[in-house]
């Protein structure tokens, strides 16, 4: 039982990664933040999924809409946990631009010949502070039910940028915070460490998915 | 006499010693710098070394003995049989579910769960989902979802072995739902191996036909993970707190996953520190 429920939790997170990730190509970022994220789900998989793309091009195709659409910085800050207050500026700058690597390696690929679920926009309310939550509800084609998956909005700049992305009630930041401050306090409590485990992951997932 | 006391007075001295030890170990563990002092709370994983190296058989064993029979049971047997098995099983774990919704006083779901077996049973033999298809959707329940409901904390994160990651809670439940299951029951009264046996060859099936839905989603997660034992219990932890509140969207969740508050902006400023049990050790 205790199996079941994690294997259900991995199959949530695996439709984030195929879905979750789908951002923006406009730079006229609209005001409403469902139509913000209905848009960039229908663009990401207009242009991501394209099989005759090489895959350098889907990655940097990629990490244009998660420039645009996603506040990295924000995500960064909070996937370090109470590291975040031991990292210097330094560091600091060398993890966001790692993990927006990151995120680009493991993602891009998976959408390519990626076909079939509908998108449904759900809801949009309002949460503390600006932020807003996007539900939204993926058909699926293999006969499952769908599955939930919302996005948590705020304004940057007075455009709309995604902090977390939560599948079936599993969040992304909160699931990346912890992965990311165990390996840190394995290293010692050194943020360098997850640095290091960082660069030599992205270097591996560069050579894995060359052309 | 005097060797008597002697003999208790060793023991005491022992005793006192191994208290010392004990809580020693116990301080050493618990960090006294407050940034890991925090994860160390936030992790609530105070066997951890423990609970690694059961992680650790419990994937050996996965990889030597569940995923080769799961990998063979999908390739040998048609979707069709797949879900009539899972559904044979699911319809059979009913009087669990069922006494739990009530536990929990979820009467509409209740309805749900009863609905459903009677329909599945009748309709379906038990083995199609016929309610399923007719918008009555499987729902899960469990004695460790009824005792979160009913206010008892989850404690520290365990991981046991074959069974995988758990708590006090969801283990106290898991025996609890064991007690409750008329089918096990029924299989101690039966000297026919299919009876008698049944509640083991449910579990063993049960294992495989999840395990054969979910292993390249399980791969991924493991080879994109850097730490996938941590990765694990936050998956553990968050999955186990939608089930319990049966999936509902709770706004609340939503401040207390920390939203801003690792923000830049809220840099260095110290975080209201709820003493937990473990903290006033």
């Amino acid at each position: 039982m205790q199996r079941r429920s994690f294997m259900s939790v991995s199959a949530g997170v695996v439709l984030f990664v195929l879905l979750g990730l789908g951002l923006p190509f406009s730079s006229h970022a609209q005001e409403d933040a469902g139509a913000f994220i209905q848009n960039l789900a229908d663009t990401a998989l207009t242009a991501l999924t394209d099989e005759k793309i090489s895959n350098a091009e889907r990655a940097d195709r990629f990490r244009d809409l998660l420039q645009e659409g996603m506040d990295i910085p924000t995500v960064a800050s909070r996937v370090l946990g109470p590291y975040v207050r031991r990292a210097t500026d330094e560091e600091m700058k060398e993890f966001v631009s790692l993990l927006e690597e990151n995120i680009v390696r493991k993602y891009a690929i998976m959408f390519k010949g990626y076909s079939g679920e509908s998108i449904n926009l759900v809801e949009t309310k309002p949460l503390r502070g600006d932020m807003q939550q996007v539900t939204v509800s993926i058909q699926r084609t293999d006969g499952q039910p769908p599955v939930d998956v919302r996005w948590i909005v705020h304004k940057v700049d007075g455009q709309n940028k995604i902090i977390d992305i939560i599948v079936e009630r599993v969040s992304m930041v909160t699931t990346q915070k912890e992965e990311f401050v165990s390996v840190i306090r394995r290293g010692g409590g050194k943020v360098e460490s997850l640095l290091g485990e960082l660069r030599e992951r992205n270097a591996e997932l560069a050579t894995n998915v060359k052309d | 006499m005097s060797t008597g006391s002697d003999f208790f007075s060793v023991l005491r001295r022992a005793g006192l010693g191994l208290i010392l030890a004990l809580g020693l170990a116990g301080c050493a563990t618990a960090p006294t710098d407050p940034v890991e002092r925090e994860i160390y709370e936030e992790a609530n994983d105070p066997a951890q070394p423990l609970n690694e190296a059961i992680f650790e058989f419990n994937m050996a064993l996965d990889k030597v003995i569940v995923r080769p029979i799961a990998k063979a049971y999908e390739f040998l047997l048609p979707d069709l049989v797949r879900d009539s098995v899972r559904n044979f099983i699911r319809n059979l774990k009913t009087p669990v579910i069922l006494a739990n919704d009530l536990m929990q006083g979820e009467t509409e779901r209740a309805g749900e769960t009863m609905g459903r077996f009677l329909t599945n049973t009748l309709l379906g033999g038990g083995l199609f989902d016929v309610a399923g298809a007719a918008g009555i959707p499987y729902h899960e329940e469990d004695f460790g979802q009824t005792l979160a409901v009913w206010g008892v904390e989850e404690g520290p994160y365990i991981m046991l072995p074959f069974l995988g990651p758990s708590s006090p809670r969801a283990l106290a439940g898991f025996i609890v739902d064991a007690g409750l299951d008329p089918f096990r029951w029924w299989g101690y009264h039966s000297d026919r191996p299919w009876i008698e046996y049944n509640t083991a060859i449910r579990a063993g099936v049960e294992v495989i036909d999840s395990r054969s839905r979910n292993y390249s989603q399980l791969e991924s997660l493991e080879e994109n993970s850097l730490d996938f034992y941590a990765t694990v219990r936050s998956l553990y932890r968050q999955q186990r707190e939608s089930m319990i509140r049966n999936g509902v969207d709770n706004d609340e969740s939503i401040p207390s996953i920390g939203y801003d508050e690792n923000s830049p902006a809220e840099d260095g400023v110290p975080q209201a520190e709820i003493p937990s049990p473990s903290a006033l050790n």
